[in-house]
């Protein structure tokens, strides 16, 4: 009796031996691995804003937001974004209208640019609706058989609406996540490899979550082997994936990072390759910057040596003077430029005139007049370098050649361009040899200030040379002769 | 022992320029006047004996300076928008008593800035009606050159556009000087309109509108006329504005046929009744035409000459 057991319990365990080995080597086992280069990329990386109401009345436009949970303050609202105000329910947009943020002046207030067609209520919500197009990437490790399938699953927010197209809110990261809103199959676009020809994947079916089921994506492999190491690419597109509203407790600047499971399973569901790849949301940040408006003006001296309006400079120029200097010779021209630049976002333009204070006077003296009253020097009382007619026919408002040293002795200036096309005349118009004016005798003279620089709207960086050149006759008496020759900038009105 | 200090006053004459070398240079500023004014328009409504404080920012981007500020009435000088001075004394002391500020010379080191608080208090029997002023920043200059010179100051304004008014409603009155373009053009013309409106009432404004030009049986375009500030007894010609760039009023396109009807309308600064006048402009190809002709008289000249 005892040996018929020992029998009975030897074949038994035999049997057992046997049925466990068999049985693992005879049943086909799937190798489950990661999936490797995976990766989510949002479009919109932004959070959604969503934030209890405090109060808005009906036909303001101003809302104040209690300071719950999820946006506990308006730090992420800015002007410009689009907001609606759902019920507590969160159904739809209230009105069906969105309105856009004006000016964010509190932590817990906002304006609107339109007023509220109807008054808010405590259990309603702000929501300014973040979404974005998503590209997932991935390759897998083994082949998908025919009937296999490849699985995207995506956190949704538990026991709520998942696609509603409003912004949703957990409490932590496991219970919050994604809305799907609108999305069909049309929106979901899988490309593989040749080896894994994407017409031979099925339509794909959107399930969406509940309670705490995710939503979940799913491509049937219809026919054909889809290949080991097939690189995939994802498309979201359409309307685009509804970011969540922060979770309870959330830091502002900090992301709430949600896991994406991406995998394929063989015809029985079980998984081949698997990966979680992970997508951060956070909050944006508002640049800002005022520019006020202004207008800059610059006056640069300009060495002798160098050519301008034609001309090597004679003696170099600073920002303040045309140092003459002793005249070395008669009835020769000396020539002196100085630079003038104006960079202005006035929205109107600007004007540089010149005019000087008086002609050259002798030891400062007055130069009554415009022109000399005997002679070339001779003012009245006084002794000057006169205004240069040019060739005889130029003014402070009218421009003519002067070629002329000897005969049309004084003092004029011409004008070139050295960026922009600011200049109202030029030292080479019209084929002249050097087309100049006399500068505006404003104070003896009783001229008017000549414009020398203007543009009817904003420049950046316009810039002229104002050359002068002077002459005196042989017979000018000895002395010290200055005047003083003003630039004026002003932006138009 | 000679040839040793020779050695030794090599080395450190090496070692000198080398040190030279290697230090790095010291930035050097440009020898230039470089003013810059903000804002560069003010422009008030203002109750006569009420005060107004404008802040106004001179900044320093070039050598030193010493600048002292002025303010002068001015008057159109053109219909761009551009100002004349009045700087005689009498016209200066005629305002005197309605601006209070600091004018005496203020050091500006370079990049460094100044604000100049300027209080405007119009006397409270004042004539309501429109006053306009430059305030003026001004360098002053070393007098002293010594020799033979001229000397050049820089100087740098804004303008202030005060409305004298007890209501804040003064008059505004536009009129439209000219609204016109070519009759006829070529179809590879350019279609150019030119705008010019004229103040006679009592107070600056600016122009709101645009120019609708409908082609018969065509497209329509629209251009938005620039608002800008048209003062009293004044006109000013006006440019149209895309965005916020001035661009000229012309109608964009490179080959025009038919009949154009361009219809400008305009308010007194958005409110209002609307100053409206069409013309029209007829785009015919004359260049084709022409060029065809050109064509069939040297064919006919040719076949002449051959037959």
């Amino acid at each position: 009796m005892h040996k018929r057991r020992v029998i009975v319990l030897a074949l038994v365990a035999i049997f057992l031996f046997t049925f466990a080995v068999l049985s693992d080597r005879l049943t086909k086992k799937a190798d489950s691995a990661s999936l490797t280069s995976s990766s989510v990329t949002l479009a919109n990386s932004r959070l959604s804003f969503k934030a209890p109401i405090t109060s808005g009345a009906a036909g303001s436009s101003l809302i104040t937001i209690s300071g719950a949970a999820p946006d506990t303050t308006t730090r992420h609202l800015f002007p410009g974004d689009a907001v609606c105000f759902t019920d507590a329910g969160n159904n739809v947009c209230r009105d069906n209208t969105t309105y856009i943020v004006s000016s964010v002046p509190t932590d817990t207030t906002f304006n609107i640019t339109t007023p509220l067609t109807t008054a808010l209520t405590a259990t309603d919500f702000a929501v300014a609706t973040q979404s974005g197009n998503w590209s997932v990437g991935f390759t897998s490790v083994a082949q998908v058989p025919i009937g296999g399938s490849l699985v995207v699953t995506i956190p949704m927010r538990d026991s709520i609406d998942g696609s509603d197209s409003i912004p949703d809110s957990g409490s932590t990261i496991a219970t919050g996540g994604f809305d799907l809103g609108t999305l069909g199959p049309s929106n979901f676009v899988l490309e593989g490899g040749t080896s894994c020809t994407p017409a031979n994947w099925g339509t794909p079916v959107i399930a969406t979550g509940s309670a705490t089921t995710d939503h979940t994506i799913t491509w049937t492999r219809a026919s054909s082997i889809c290949a080991a190491t097939t690189a995939f690419t994802l498309t979201i597109g359409g309307p685009g994936v509804v970011n969540p509203a922060p979770i309870t407790g959330h830091a502002q600047g900090t992301a709430d990072s949600y896991g994406i499971t991406i995998a394929t399973k063989d015809s029985g569901g079980n998984v081949i390759d698997s990966s979680v790849p992970r997508v951060d949301p956070v909050e944006a940040v508002l640049i800002s910057a005022t520019v006020d408006e202004t207008l800059s003006f610059v006056v640069a001296g300009l060495s002798s040596g160098s050519s301008y309006c034609g001309h090597d400079a004679s003696v170099s120029a600073t920002a303040t003077s045309i140092p003459w200097g002793h005249f070395s010779a008669a009835n020769t021209f000396v020539y002196a430029a100085q630079q003038l630049t104006v960079n202005t976002n006035a929205a109107a333009g600007y004007a540089v005139t010149i005019q000087e204070n008086d002609q050259m006077g002798k030891n400062g003296n007055t130069c009554t007049g415009t022109a000399p009253s005997t002679g070339d020097y001779t003012f009245s009382a006084g002794t000057c370098i006169r205004d240069t007619t040019c060739d005889g026919t130029c003014s402070e408002s009218v421009a003519a050649d002067w070629t002329n040293a000897t005969s049309y002795p004084g003092l004029g200036y011409s004008l070139a361009s050295q960026s922009g096309t600011d200049a109202p005349f030029f030292y080479n118009e019209k084929t002249r040899s050097w087309s100049a004016k006399q500068l505006a005798d404003k104070a003896q003279g009783g001229e008017t200030a000549a414009t020398i620089m203007s543009n009817s709207g904003p420049v950046s960086g316009s810039s002229i040379y104002v050359c002068y050149r002077i002459t005196i006759p042989g017979n000018q008496p000895a002395g010290y002769y200055y005047n003083i020759a003003k630039y004026t900038a002003t932006a138009t009105f | 022992m000679t040839k040793h200090k020779f050695q030794i006053g090599l080395v450190i004459a090496f070692t000198y320029l080398l040190v030279h070398l290697l230090i790095p240079p010291v930035s050097v500023r440009a020898q230039e006047v470089s003013l810059s004014i903000a804002p560069p328009l003010t422009e008030i409504t203002i109750q006569p004996g009420r005060s107004y404080t404008q802040i106004i920012t001179v900044k320093n981007d070039g050598i030193p300076v010493t600048i002292s500020a002025k303010i002068f009435p001015f008057v159109p000088f053109d219909r761009q928008g551009h100002v004349e001075l009045i700087e005689d004394q009498n016209s200066v002391n005629a305002f005197s008593g309605w601006f209070f500020f600091d004018p005496s010379p203020i050091p500006l080191a370079p990049t460094r800035s100044h604000d100049f608080y300027v209080k405007i208090t119009p006397p409270a029997g004042a004539e309501e009606k429109d006053y306009y002023f430059t305030f003026i920043a001004e360098v002053k200059n070393d007098n002293s050159l010594g020799i033979n010179s001229s000397q050049a100051q820089a100087r740098i304004g804004t303008n202030i556009l005060v409305r004298l008014s007890k209501d804040g409603n003064p008059q505004k009155k536009a009129s439209l000087v000219e609204f016109s373009a070519p009759k006829i053009i070529d179809s590879f013309s350019a279609l150019s309109y030119k705008v010019l409106i004229g103040n006679s009432g009592y107070s600056f404004f600016k122009p709101v509108g645009k120019i609708t030009i409908d082609q018969v049986f065509g497209s329509t375009t629209t251009l938005n006329l620039t608002p800008l500030n048209i003062l009293v007894g004044g006109s000013r010609e006006i440019t149209c504005i895309q965005g916020e760039v001035l661009i000229p009023c012309k109608l964009p396109g490179r080959f025009l046929i038919g009949i154009y009807r361009a219809n400008l309308s305009f308010t007194i600064d958005g409110s209002g009744e609307s100053i409206e006048k069409q013309i029209y402009t007829i785009a015919f190809p004359f260049s084709i035409i022409l060029g065809l002709i050109t064509i069939f008289i040297i064919y006919r000249i040719i076949k002449k000459l051959t037959s």
